[in-house]
């Protein structure tokens, strides 16, 4: 364990040669765990054999149950990337900038990794909720649709180009949310949950009810967005290497799921955060500690809006045509299922649920009609195996106070 | 609603004018307060004054009002008649957390920890009170919002310090892995962090042995000593602390305050011995 001791205190300091020593340890440790999880991916987004897609997931059970087995490797790994944050960042940020280089010409799989992103955004903001919160919130679908339509109709109707459309529509998103958090504040638990189904189902039908949405066809041409001359339909050139169209939207959509997790970690490491984890645990104890229960709720419902907006907007400017059908209950259920699954109120855990769970149905097309019954079965294989989701909370911990 | 006899039950009466009229303006005061749920009368026309740096024991059977008159005070009810003051000011029917901001802090007869969270986190959230946190600081200025919290996170590490037990020992715990006593304690510390002028206990040695009680009450004292101005009201079943602690002891009894005196004048006072106490615990 790498609790105590005065190195602990100085992580700067290369005098000494254990310390030196610990250094190079957390540099290989976190180099190594980042490029074993990229690795992961890869191959989990190239497998189309169906025992080859059988054996990455069984691999995957193993590592996960030897993490079960001994809590000690995940937490000195984790013990390294908190005292080398910043290579760490560093090096997660170059690898996923390098990354549609590993993939080359294949948009398909481009194609993918830009809707793993984005649902990764969902499932952050959806985290705020849920499992920083403990407020079950079934509508997080919805506001991806309004942030969606939003700009989508703006720019059809109106010739708005996209990043005019994007305050615009994460404000028409923050309002609605702010509108099913208003009626929900006098319930709880299960009582909420119906509450925000019922405005989800509600936004649903009236996008497929209204003339001015398209009804059902939905909305089509949306354009493209272009930026200082360069139009996301092109191919992207950099470093005389040419990337497809698609790699325009996969750095786009990194780009929001930086700001995404920038968001979360800035709450998270706050005394908001705490006071977030506050009223999950009981209400009536946080407001006798002075939390205001309904602006903090409100407020998560505000954050949720914002960042579901956005991801729907680069979702509307992606794939240029959106249906009603695209921002279901059943798009909300899967959001949570992904937080529960990767694990509550750690985005890292978060974002890895909502990658797997994402490709996972891609891989499973061979069983075509049973594709559920077996993705189903993989999520309770993994519940089973790591029963608090994937990388559950960890305990903060405070510099001073070791 | 029988509770015409309320106010100055016999020779008790008398020695509480003094603190009352000196605190008045600074203290805590309950004044006819009646809570109705539906047919049932919780509370009945109930008065308490509390001044800066006194001690005042509830005591009372179950079921006599005792928890719904904390719940009252702090907001988490909203009395039918009467009202609550803290000072001068009403705070009659504000929210919970707006009393606790003004300095009302409590525990909680079954105790209410936050759960999934370390201990130490319980501490800092006790804070909340002194100084909201605000969003925009922990979005725009992530260093200054870091730095607050490891501030909060050393100051609760020194208020779980001053507290009984090993509590600070356990630190990094999940608050719902303590023991009984501890999860008591733990509350306490929350409470005080965030520097209340009242301190309000709800049975604070329910599901503790003897030894844990002893400790409780040097606890206790040990905070009075440090915070002098600091009133507590404490619902108390076990005698030894009320004997050992309050100034003033008042009784209720089907949600009517039928005696308010010292303890020794309480534990003489015939129908409190009927009432609550028994013979038993009067004479040992």
């Amino acid at each position: 364990m790498s609790t105590g001791g005065s190195l602990n205190t100085e992580p700067g300091e290369g005098g000494t040669a254990p310390a030196r020593f610990r250094i190079s340890r957390d540099l290989g440790t976190v180099a190594a765990t980042i490029t074993a999880v990229a690795g992961l991916l890869y191959v989990f987004l190239v497998v189309t054999v169906t025992l080859h897609v059988v054996i990455v997931l069984g691999a995957m059970a193993v590592a996960l149950w030897l993490l079960q087995r001994d809590p000690r490797v995940e937490a000195s790994i984790a013990g390294s990337f908190e005292r080398r944050r910043s290579f760490a960042l560093v090096l997660g940020v170059a690898v996923a900038l390098a990354y549609p280089f590993a993939i080359g010409q294949n948009t398909y799989h481009i194609h993918l990794l830009v809707i793993c992103i984005l649902y990764s955004v969902l499932t952050i903001a959806l985290n705020f909720q849920l499992g920083s919160a403990n407020i079950p919130n079934f509508a997080t679908g919805a506001t991806y649709g309004i942030g969606a339509y939003s700009s989508a109709l703006l720019a059809l109707n109106h010739g708005w180009n996209f990043w005019a459309t994007l305050p615009v529509a994460a404000l028409a998103a923050t309002v609605f949310g702010f509108a099913i958090g208003l009626p929900s504040m006098r319930t709880r638990d299960a009582y909420l949950a119906l509450v925000t189904i019922a405005c989800g189902v509600i936004i649903h039908q009236l996008l497929n009810n209204f003339e001015w949405t398209g009804g059902a066809q939905g909305l089509i041409g949306i354009p493209a967005p272009s930026v200082f001359g360069h139009s996301f339909t092109q191919p992207l050139r950099v470093f005389g290497l040419t990337l497809p169209a698609q790699a325009n939207f996969y750095y786009l959509a990194l780009l929001l799921l930086m700001l995404a997790i920038v968001v979360a970690g800035r709450l998270h490491h706050s005394r908001i955060g705490l006071a977030w984890n506050a009223l999950r645990a009981d209400e009536i104890a946080a407001r006798s500690v002075g939390i205001n229960v309904v602006w903090y709720k409100m407020l998560a419902f505000a954050v949720d809006a914002f960042l579901a907006a956005f991801a729907g907007v680069v979702y509307a400017f992606y794939v240029g045509y959106i249906a009603p059908d695209n921002f279901t209950f059943l798009v909300s259920v899967m959001l949570m299922t992904m937080v529960i699954v990767g694990g509550m109120d750690n985005v890292i855990g978060v974002i890895i649920g909502t990658f797997l769970l994402t490709l996972l149905p891609e891989k499973l097309r061979v069983f075509s009609d049973y594709r559920l019954l077996f993705y189903g079965l993989v999520v309770i294989a993994f519940l089973s195996i790591r029963p608090q989701g994937l990388f559950p909370q960890r305990l903060r911990r405070y510099r001073g106070v070791e | 609603m029988k509770a015409s006899a309320l106010r100055a039950p016999g020779s008790t009466g008398e020695p509480l004018a003094a603190p009352v009229a000196a605190g008045a303006a600074r203290g805590l005061s309950v004044e006819r307060v009646t809570m109705r749920f539906g047919g049932l009368v919780a509370l009945g026309d109930v008065s308490l004054d509390v001044a800066p740096g006194e001690i005042v024991a509830v005591i009372g059977p179950n079921g006599a009002g005792k928890s719904t008159l904390f719940n009252v005070i702090t907001g988490i009810y909203r009395p039918t008649q009467g009202r609550v003051l803290i000072g001068d000011l009403d705070v009659t029917g504000r929210p919970a957390h707006a009393i606790a901001s003004l300095g009302v802090a409590r525990t909680f007869q079954s105790s209410r920890l936050f759960t999934g969270i370390s201990v130490l986190d319980n501490v800092i959230l006790g804070m909340h009170a002194l100084s909201p946190p605000s969003v925009l600081q922990a979005l725009l200025f992530p260093r200054r919002s870091r730095n607050e919290l490891r501030q909060a996170a050393a100051q609760a590490g020194r208020i779980l310090q001053s507290v009984g037990g090993h509590l600070y020992d356990q630190r990094y715990r999940l608050a719902e892995e303590l023991a009984q006593a501890d999860r008591r304690r733990l509350e306490i510390a929350r409470a005080l962090a965030g520097e209340p002028k009242f301190l309000l206990l709800d049975e604070p040695t329910a599901g503790m042995d003897d030894h844990d009680t002893d400790v409780l009450i040097q606890d206790l004292l040990r905070i009075r000593r440090d915070r002098p101005d600091l009133a507590i009201v404490v619902v108390e079943h076990d005698m030894r602390l009320v004997a050992a602690l309050p100034d003033r002891v008042a009784v209720l009894e089907y949600g009517s305050k039928i005696a308010e005196a010292s303890f020794e004048e309480i534990r003489r006072d015939p129908r409190v011995q009927e009432a609550y106490l028994g013979s038993d615990s009067v004479d040992d």
